[in-house]
């Protein structure tokens, strides 16, 4: 009996707690109307029987990961039943939404409910487990993983996931969802690309003249200290107060309230990992390096640029990285001063206590922050000088 | 070729070096040693002005090096420093091209200068080319940071400790090399260290600092037989002499050796071994393979080849380039007389006995 | 290099952000506060400026009060909707009884704001949005509970009461201070529950949800969402709270500039009865259209849009 069962702990242990969740937590939540209190609907419940495949395949997937079976079968076996499962789960709810909104009218609403976002976490976890153990078959893997990534983008495009709750939500304001995500990304962009502009040099100075250090970093922890929403607050006034002494900055657009305090205070926080990464990056530069360079006969502009910025770059990268998701996600608290972003349907959500809209604001920000680390994690792979790896 | 005249270097409460005046010649292998703290250091980097003097001249070919530009002055010097900080993001040959490509060579010539001078240091540049710092050895990363220091062929080489990082046993080699490089090189070396038989082995002469004062400049020979002052004497050791036989090669003082091929018949033997005690027996290559003696000749065997005494030429003889110091140490290892002096092939090309080296 | 152009360009986005701001500067801010109402009539009053030709800014769903005061005095946005009522708190006369006067209040905030801010009130809206205790139907209907009276007599008659209510609802005292001096009743800690916030969304869907044992709940009184939660609103037959009527409120200046302003949006505001807010409130809030729709097709339904 031994050697027929092997277990994968990660995919296995995951593929248990999905199973729990279906069983003891709703899987939709279904309510008459927006605001009203929503009834669990469970797993079984659902209607349209696709939750069938769904518990059958669930099944499949636990015995495989049991099981003892040669490294590329199990691998491959446990990523294509995860991704089907991926589907099927995200079908079963869309297929829930469709029958309640045929049945009881467009007013009612069916929410996702927990047992469904633990499955499909558990199956994201097991997808990404079983990525980084495949050696050879990462390829496979990786196209599987896009191709599930296609066909879920091709249901949302397709409307058929359109009358779950939370798109109903967005279908209820398209246009403003993607003139805020713009705007998101430009508070992002912006202040980022500022930080950079004042957080590189402060590193480098610090890290060139030891005096700077203290006073630089010293400021820079202790504002990185206060709450987002205090800094903001703070902001507000003085910006009114300076815009009223100085008009003529209305006409460039810095007023009190809106983008500027916003993009003022997203500067202030993206300023710390930007110029720490910059000090430690320069830091990491072997100083009988520059020593041999300097006495080579390099000057000083030529030892920074073919010397000490390549070296120092996959650090300072890093912390670019570090401060474009932070920033990612202090923009969302920006939408309480009036700048927008995609916070405006978080507080949206809130005040009028329907968690749908929240949740409209609140996953693209967090999918967002994701690919940017992804994105930035991978160029920092492909541009690592190779003697530095 | 080198010129340091009243040459100072002050910090606040200490005086580094002190009014030092020597002179370098051109294609002279010149050593700056002295106890730590001694300035010698301190000395070499004001030369390519990585540190700026206080006080004095310092001149290279009559010109005052206080009139060119740092960077311009550098660059027409090789610099080679213990911890060799080679640029870790760039391969071997991107590293020894930096100089050639800021004074903007062209391609042909680096490629063609990178690989003359990886063969100069005994690497393959076929393997060695596109290697990263990481992963070279001590030994050879050393020696990229000497091709570094050569490649825009500059006239003069500054060397800061650039053995002392190194395992004995490749410092041993790294010394043979670079002394046999310099004969084929001839550049003007100014060299620091603090081993006085690493300085003693490769120096054309010697500068003794202490304290930042010159001591003593001369020849090590000079030095050695006329040492100026208690200080330079127990710098040297007391084993001065066994430090001079450092200085002689072992194929100078080679005396011819008498020999007999393997397939002679033993009886042919018998004259030579009376008159000389011992033959060594060698092959038709002129390899040495053993060596014949009374007792041999009564072994009752045919040839010479099957009554001799094995011995491995490899553990049991001289090189020709080793020192006199090396041959006597590697006869009181084996316990023997005589050594025979070969090549690296093992061809016997004479013999060295104890005698021989006393008498240097 | 790369990095050089990379700061070049995100500053070169920065400036161009922040220029792109000012080419609005012609434009009518049209702000409103951060709830269902606001979204609604702030977007009522954008369509209807388009309409008459005015090229407007959308600013709505901005901020809480205090934010949307501040940025109208800073001369940051133009105009919005704001409550009569609250008159009494921004001038520092809360105590006065004159605001539980419809007309009165108006004619007081409206001289107030024109003399100390330079902001025009214009007509206002016949709803009373005003505070409210609402309570589950259930309950009310067991117990008998359809006015403040019939809730005082329950709260003294020791009945199980749990009220949810925002900080300042529950500590200012032209809230519930003022229904417990009136009904005469008081509420122990314990049956309350206080939340931060004051959107009356939240406390009523904690009404309808039974949590923390919660039955009753403060609302405003268009709040959209009653009827859909099986809450009702307890009449206040004395009259305690002031006013709160919607009406538009702009800068002297932009006034000034655009006068048609009043004559376009009196009609529209003058239509917005208590029971028409409440029914647009609910389109939005429980069946989820978005407010610039619903406005639409609210003005487009009377006639105001073709």
């Amino acid at each position: 009996m031994r050697r027929l069962f092997s277990i994968n702990k990660v995919p296995f242990s995951a593929a248990i707690l999905g199973l729990a969740a279906i069983l003891y937590f709703g899987f939709v939540t279904s309510r008459p109307n927006r605001i009203a209190a929503g009834k669990s609907v469970f797993l079984s419940q659902t209607q349209g029987d696709v939750w069938i495949a769904v518990l059958i395949l669930w099944a499949v997937l636990i015995i495989i990961c049991a099981l003892r079976i040669p490294g590329q079968w199990h691998l491959s076996s446990v990523g294509i039943v995860s991704s089907t499962l991926i589907l099927l789960v995200i079908a079963t709810a869309a297929k829930h939404a469709a029958f309640t909104a045929e049945a009881e009218g467009s007013i009612a609403r069916v929410s996702l409910g927990p047992a469904f976002w633990i499955t499909l976490f558990a199956l994201i976890v097991i997808l990404t487990d079983t990525w980084q153990q495949s050696g050879k078959y990462k390829s496979f893997i990786t196209l599987l993983a896009f191709g599930t990534c296609g066909i879920v983008v091709w249901m949302f495009v397709s409307g058929q996931l359109d009358t779950l709750s939370i798109m109903r939500e967005f279908t209820n304001r398209k246009e403003r969802f993607f003139s805020e995500i713009i705007t998101h990304l430009a508070l992002v962009g912006s202040s980022v690309g500022l930080a950079l502009t004042i957080g590189i040099p402060l590193g480098l100075l610090a890290h060139r003249n030891k005096r700077f250090y203290n006073p630089t970093f010293f400021t820079l922890n202790t504002l990185q200290t206060v709450p987002g929403l205090a800094l903001f607050g703070i902001l507000i006034p003085i910006l009114s107060a300076i815009t009223l002494m100085f008009p003529l900055l209305t006409v460039i657009g810095i007023r009190g309230i809106g983008a500027a305090p916003a993009i003022i205070a997203l500067t202030v926080y993206s300023l710390l990992p930007v110029a720490r990464n910059t000090y430690t990056g320069f830091a990491t530069v072997d100083p009988a390096a520059i020593d041999a360079g300097t006495g080579m006969g390099m000057t000083r502009t030529q030892l920074l640029f073919r010397v000490e910025i390549p070296i120092a770059s996959p650090v300072i990268l890093n912390g670019i990285r570090v401060a474009l998701v932070q920033a990612i996600g202090l923009t969302a608290v920006a939408a309480l001063i009036g700048a927008g972003g995609l916070g405006v349907f978080i507080f949206q959500g809130l005040g009028q206590a329907a968690n749908d809209l929240i949740l409209l604001g609140a996953i693209p920000t967090i999918f967002i922050a994701v690919v940017v680390d992804s994105l930035m994690t991978g160029i920092i792979l492909l541009l690592q000088p190779k003697g530095l790896r | 070729m080198i010129n340091l005249d009243r040459v100072t270097k002050d910090y606040p409460g200490i005086t580094a070096v002190d009014e030092l005046t020597f002179n370098v010649e051109e294609g002279e292998f010149c050593v700056l040693i002295g106890p730590s703290g001694c300035g010698k250091s301190t000395t070499l980097r004001m030369i390519n002005r990585l540190i700026p003097a206080s006080g004095g001249i310092i001149t290279i070919d009559g010109e005052n090096i206080n009139g060119y530009r740092p960077e311009e002055l550098r660059r027409r010097i090789g610099y080679a420093i213990q911890s060799v900080g080679l640029f870790p993001h760039m391969t071997v040959a991107r590293n020894i091209e930096v100089v050639p490509r800021i004074m903007e060579w062209n391609a042909t010539r680096i490629n063609h200068r990178i690989d003359l001078l990886l063969d100069l240091l005994n690497l393959d540049p076929g393997v060695y080319r596109d290697k990263y710092p990481r992963q070279l050895s001590g030994g050879e990363a050393q020696r990229v940071g000497v091709a570094r220091a050569l490649a825009a062929d500059p006239a003069i080489l500054l060397m800061d400790e650039p053995f002392g990082a190194i395992d004995p046993i490749t410092r041993q080699s790294l010394q043979t090399e670079f002394a046999r490089i310099q004969k084929d090189l001839k550049k003007t070396i100014l060299f620091v260290t603090h081993d006085i038989d690493e300085a003693i082995r490769l120096a054309t002469r010697i500068v003794i600092l202490k304290d930042g004062k010159l001591i003593q400049h001369d020849t090590p020979e000079n030095i050695m037989t006329n040492p100026a002052g208690r200080f330079v004497t127990e710098f040297i050791g007391t084993d001065r002499a066994l430090k001079r036989l450092s200085r002689l090669p072992a194929g100078n003082y080679m005396k011819k050796a008498p020999n007999v091929r393997e397939s002679d018949p033993l009886r042919s033997a018998t004259g030579m071994v009376a008159k000389h005690r011992y033959l060594w027996v060698i092959d038709s290559n002129d390899k040495v393979l053993g060596w014949l003696d009374d007792d041999s000749l009564n072994s009752g065997e045919s040839t010479t080849g099957l009554a001799m005494t094995t011995l491995d030429f490899r553990t049991s003889a001289i090189a020709t380039d080793s020192t006199l110091k090396e041959a006597l140490s590697r006869m009181v290892q084996q316990g023997i007389r005589s050594a025979p002096v070969v090549d690296p092939m093992g061809v016997l090309l004479g013999e060295i006995r104890l005698e021989d080296i006393l008498e240097a | 290099m790369r990095l050089m152009s990379r700061i070049l360009l995100t500053t070169g986005v920065a400036l161009a952000l922040m220029a792109s701001s000012t080419l609005a500067s012609d434009k009518v801010v049209v702000a409103s506060k951060i709830d269902t109402e606001g979204a609604l009539l702030g977007n009522m009053i954008i369509l209807m400026l388009e309409k008459g030709g005015i090229a407007t800014e959308d600013r709505t769903e901005f901020g809480p009060t205090p934010m949307v005061r501040k940025a109208i005095a800073a001369g940051q946005i133009d105009i919005y909707p704001e409550y009569t009522g609250n008159g009494a708190f921004f001038f520092g006369l809360a105590d006065d009884p004159l605001w539980k006067d419809s007309s009165k209040g108006y004619l007081k905030v409206k001289e107030l704001d024109m003399e100390g801010n330079s902001i025009v009130w214009l007509t206002p809206a016949p709803a009373n949005n005003t505070w409210a205790i609402s309570g589950r139907k259930d309950v009310a209907e067991k117990n008998n509970i359809y006015t403040l009276e019939d809730f005082a007599r329950f709260v003294n008659d020791g009945g199980k009461v749990k009220l949810a209510g925002s900080e300042e609802f529950v500590h200012s005292a032209a809230a519930l201070p003022a229904f417990q001096k009136a009904y005469k009743f008081t509420l122990r800690k314990d049956q309350l529950l206080t939340l931060s916030g004051g959107n009356t969304a939240q406390t009523e869907k904690a009404a309808a949800q039974g949590v923390n044992g919660v039955n009753f709940a403060m609302a405003y009184g268009t709040d959209g969402q009653l009827a859909a939660l099986g809450l009702t609103i307890l009449k206040d037959t004395k009259a305690v709270q002031p006013v709160y009527e919607p009406a538009p409120i702009v800068r002297k200046e932009i006034l000034d500039k655009h006068p048609k302003i009043e004559t376009i949006l009196k009609p529209v505001f003058e239509s917005l009865d208590l029971v028409t807010l409440q029914t647009l409130n609910a389109k939005i809030q429980v069946e989820g259209f978005d407010a610039k729709e619903v406005a639409r097709g609210y003005l487009k339904e009377k006639g105001f849009l073709k």
